[in-house]
């Protein structure tokens, strides 16, 4: 026990084999995302709105001269909108659709930590029981004896339901 | 294919294309000595380039070709419009060849037989003395076999200067026939004191032998005619001069450069024999790069944005007087980065000529095909994906659209039938117009054919507009006879398809008896545009500058006027007014004391639109939104402004169209 909390970050990587995963707080519940397709995490940026988009599209943002858009996660998988605080982040993750890579970035309440777990670590998602749809979550994560969601990425970052359009004068 | 075949492609292609203007020019204008040449020069160019990547077929038919046009040239056969048939024959026949060769596939065997067919048909024509002038007749010298020619070579001082590489010259002239042997003169290498490292010095002693006349022999030294003093003689005729000759072998100790060294230096050197032989007009880049560039650049805009915000803060003169200068720069940059990717439309059209002819030929309709605005520039990606509905809306014309010579001659019609291809450009768009004197579409005719089709209910009443739409419906078609040509009724919905893949748009007006036009317009895609920057609500926006025509101040009249309508008079005439906020939701700008009205025009399409802060010009980069915003109404893209905050791209003519359905 003593061993663990003495060793730093990069030393517990280099012992544990596996894949990096980012823990996160979204309304006080901690969730995990995969770290290989995160490619950074910023300071939430002022989001310009665009129009007749469903309300978890918040708008896009500039990241170093790139458009990125950005959804909110909480109203998303909660039906909450997200609380600005100064420890509000945007992970930017890289997805492939339809051949294309693009960046789109999700708003988180804060962030917790990077842990590295094994693939025998994950267990199985429970059908129900779950603060959020079963759709969303690829596995349960034992931490710290706790079980932590690991989103998917596929399912939340859909770009077919989430380029809808919500067309507030059609009839 | 490699980067070399792939130069090799484009050269050829470039060249065949020049061949067969020149031909089809000839036809219709006369001969004279340019298209001659031209076509020649085609033939001579691709049997070098061929002759670098020894594809044997290539070069072997080429060189027939060669020797045919070499005959015109020098007037020893005619060439009258047989053999310009034959001539184009032989384009498609050498284009076929190129194909097969950059695709490294074999040659099938019909191609193989039409390859023997046709050097047939040129031999008859060589050999046949009836066709020769016989005022024109060359000496018998000239026709000569096998000959052995002696080539003396003696490079000019400043040579190396030109960046000519003369190795590459003789392994070309290996390729035409035998290199005995080449010896260096060395007799004016001056002592080591006196030696300039920039100076060639050297001269050449060529004993060479094959199948080809003093004229082929100093043209393949064409590229450095100016850099050398060149003497070639035959040594079969000068056996005895050449006791009178200094031999330099005699002299000095031979230094002998095999051929096959020079074979393999060769390779490595094809690149540079490109830029000597001057023989394309154009440089091929990636497009990639380009993109990279424009990126590149766009970045740099929204810096120096970002400087001048600094400048106005620190009103430092000397500070500001730079940074106009680099603004000006960057102007001036950006314009030429943007014209890289603008190619004029011309060379594409020129192309059409030739399917306009054979249609016309096979369907016994003569036909006057003039283009008009061939200068006129659009994106590259964009001509090449225009050429395909362009050439599908040609066809028709001809086809359909031109009645045959007895018809018009009856109606008192000049027999040739006009076909025009015509761009031009206006208000941030290019129109491209195919226009034809033929007999024109029957409004009624379309619309019985619509009934009977299913396209529209029998009581529909239709406006002339929307009637002649319906041309552009799938499975519609109104020729009685299906031809090979057109006619099966699957084309103008394609066309229509791929125009608006374009963000373009295509429209038709038509006379019964005078003729029909289409007429497509299309955007000028381009990275960087010059917008109008304004604010609705909480957000920016902008428009592209050439659709906005004029900006109003919304009052109190126009409010009163208005009423419970979106429509507001603008100088007597009634336009729409979209109020933005509303429309797109926004809240109330608290800080905004006033709105506006700019008003947008496309093509015809006029309206106003409500906003609220103006701020004026902007040079804008166009950044796509992604995928997640394909649906984003009206709206076709983001730019970052100087201080880091986005503004949204208006897509004026979608959103014309999404008023039009709402």
């Amino acid at each position: 026990m003593y061993s663990q909390i003495l060793m730093d970050d990069d030393d517990e990587m280099a012992i544990k084999e596996g894949t990096q995963y980012l823990l996160f707080y979204l309304q006080s519940n901690l969730y995990a995302l995969r770290g290989e397709f995160i490619t950074e995490i910023v300071e939430l940026p002022q989001i310009t709105k665009v129009p007749w988009m469903l309300p978890c599209v918040k708008g896009v943002c500039n990241i170093r001269g790139t458009i990125v858009g950005v959804i909110d996660i909480a109203r998303c998988l909660l039906q909450n909108d997200f609380i600005n605080t100064n420890r509000t982040s945007l992970v930017i993750v890289k997805i492939i659709d339809e051949e294309m890579s693009h960046k789109i970035g999700f708003i988180i309440d804060e962030v917790y930590e990077v842990e590295v777990f094994e693939a025998s670590e994950l267990q199985g998602v429970p059908h129900f029981g779950l603060p959020i749809h079963s759709k969303y979550v690829e596995a349960m994560i034992p931490y710290k004896g706790d079980f932590i969601p690991l989103l998917s990425l596929k399912n939340v970052a859909d770009i077919e339901f989430l380029s809808q359009r919500e067309n507030p004068h059609a009839t | 294919m490699s980067e070399e075949l792939e130069y090799f492609n484009e050269d050829a292609q470039e060249q065949l294309q020049m061949m067969e203007s020149a031909l089809l020019d000839a036809m219709e204008k006369g001969v004279n000595s340019e298209y001659i040449g031209t076509i020649f020069r085609a033939m001579h160019t691709i049997k070098g380039v061929a002759g670098m990547f020894s594809f044997e077929d290539i070069i072997s038919f080429t060189h027939i070709a060669e020797n045919l046009m070499d005959a015109v040239r020098n007037g020893k056969i005619a060439l009258n419009e047989d053999l310009l048939m034959l001539l184009l024959e032989c384009k498609d026949h050498v284009g076929e060849l190129v194909h097969c060769a950059v695709e490294s596939i074999a040659i099938p065997q019909n191609t193989l037989e039409k390859d023997k067919l046709l050097k047939l048909t040129i031999k008859e024509y060589l050999e046949s003395p009836a066709d020769k002038p016989k005022a024109l007749q060359k000496p018998e010298e000239e026709v000569s076999n096998s000959n052995l020619w002696h080539i003396s070579l003696y490079l000019k001082e400043h040579f190396f200067e030109t960046g000519m590489d003369l190795l590459s010259i003789l392994a070309y002239l290996q390729r035409l026939g035998t290199l005995h042997s080449i010896s260096p003169v060395l007799d004016k290498l001056p002592g080591l004191e006196l030696i300039d490292p920039h100076k060639p010095y050297l001269g050449f002693e060529i004993e060479f032998e094959g199948e080809i006349t003093k004229e082929e022999i100093v043209e393949v030294f064409e590229f450095v005619e100016d850099d050398i003093t060149l003497d070639v003689f035959s040594a079969t005729k000068a056996q005895d001069m050449e006791a009178e000759e200094i031999k330099p072998q005699e002299q000095e100790p031979p230094i002998q450069i095999k051929p096959t060294e020079i074979q393999t230096i060769q390779a490595k050197k094809e690149s540079l024999v490109k830029q000597a032989g001057n023989v394309s007009q154009s440089l091929r880049v990636d497009s990639s790069k380009i993109d990279t560039l424009i990126d590149t650049i766009s970045e740099m805009v929204i810096a120096n944005a970002r400087i001048n915000r600094y400048v106005e803060k620190y009103a430092d003169a000397d500070l500001e007087e730079v940074c106009i200068e680099l603004g000006t720069l960057l102007e001036e940059l950006r314009n030429n980065v943007m014209n890289i990717r603008m190619v004029a439309v011309g060379e594409s059209f020129e192309k059409f000529r030739r399917v306009v002819n054979d249609v016309a030929r096979k369907l016994n309709k003569k036909i006057n095909f003039t283009i008009q605005g061939g200068d006129t520039e659009l994106d590259k990606t964009v001509i090449e994906k225009i050429a395909d509905p362009l050439l599908h809306m040609l066809r028709n014309s001809v086809d359909h659209g031109i009645e045959t010579t007895q018809e018009r001659l009856e109606k008192g019609k000049s027999e040739y039938g006009n076909v025009e291809l015509r761009a031009y450009p206006e208000s941030g768009a290019i129109v491209i117009e195919i226009e034809d004197d033929g007999k024109g579409l029957a409004l009624d005719a379309i619309i019985s054919k619509a009934r009977a089709k299913g396209i529209i209910d029998e009581s529909e009443e239709l406006s002339d507009a929307e009637a002649y739409k319906l041309i552009f419906e799938p499975g519609f078609s109104t020729a009685a006879v299906i031809s090979d040509i057109s006619g099966r009724g699957v084309g103008m919905d394609v066309v229509k398809k791929n125009i608006e893949a374009l963000k373009g748009e295509i429209e038709l007006q038509s006379k019964v008896g005078k003729g029909s036009c289409f007429t497509i317009r299309l955007p000028l895609t381009l990275a960087i545009i010059e917008g109008f920057l304004f604010q609705v609500g909480h957000t920016n926006y902008i428009i592209p500058l050439d659709m906005v025509s004029e900006v109003i101040e919304f009052t109190a009249k126009h409010r009163v006027n208005m009423r419970e309508n979106n429509l507001f008079d603008l100088r007597g005439t009634l336009l729409p007014l979209l109020d933005i906020r509303n429309y797109y939701n926004e809240l109330p700008c608290k800080m905004c004391e006033r709105q506006n009205i700019i008003v947008v025009k496309y093509g015809r399409n006029k309206m106003g639109l409500l906003v609220d802060e103006l701020f004026g010009e902007y040079q804008t980069v166009i950044k796509p939104l992604g995928r997640l915003f394909q649906n984003a109404p009206g709206l076709y893209g983001a730019s970052i402004l100087g201080s880091g905050e986005i503004a949204l791209i208006f897509d004026i003519p979608a959103l014309f169209e999404m008023l039009k359905i709402n």
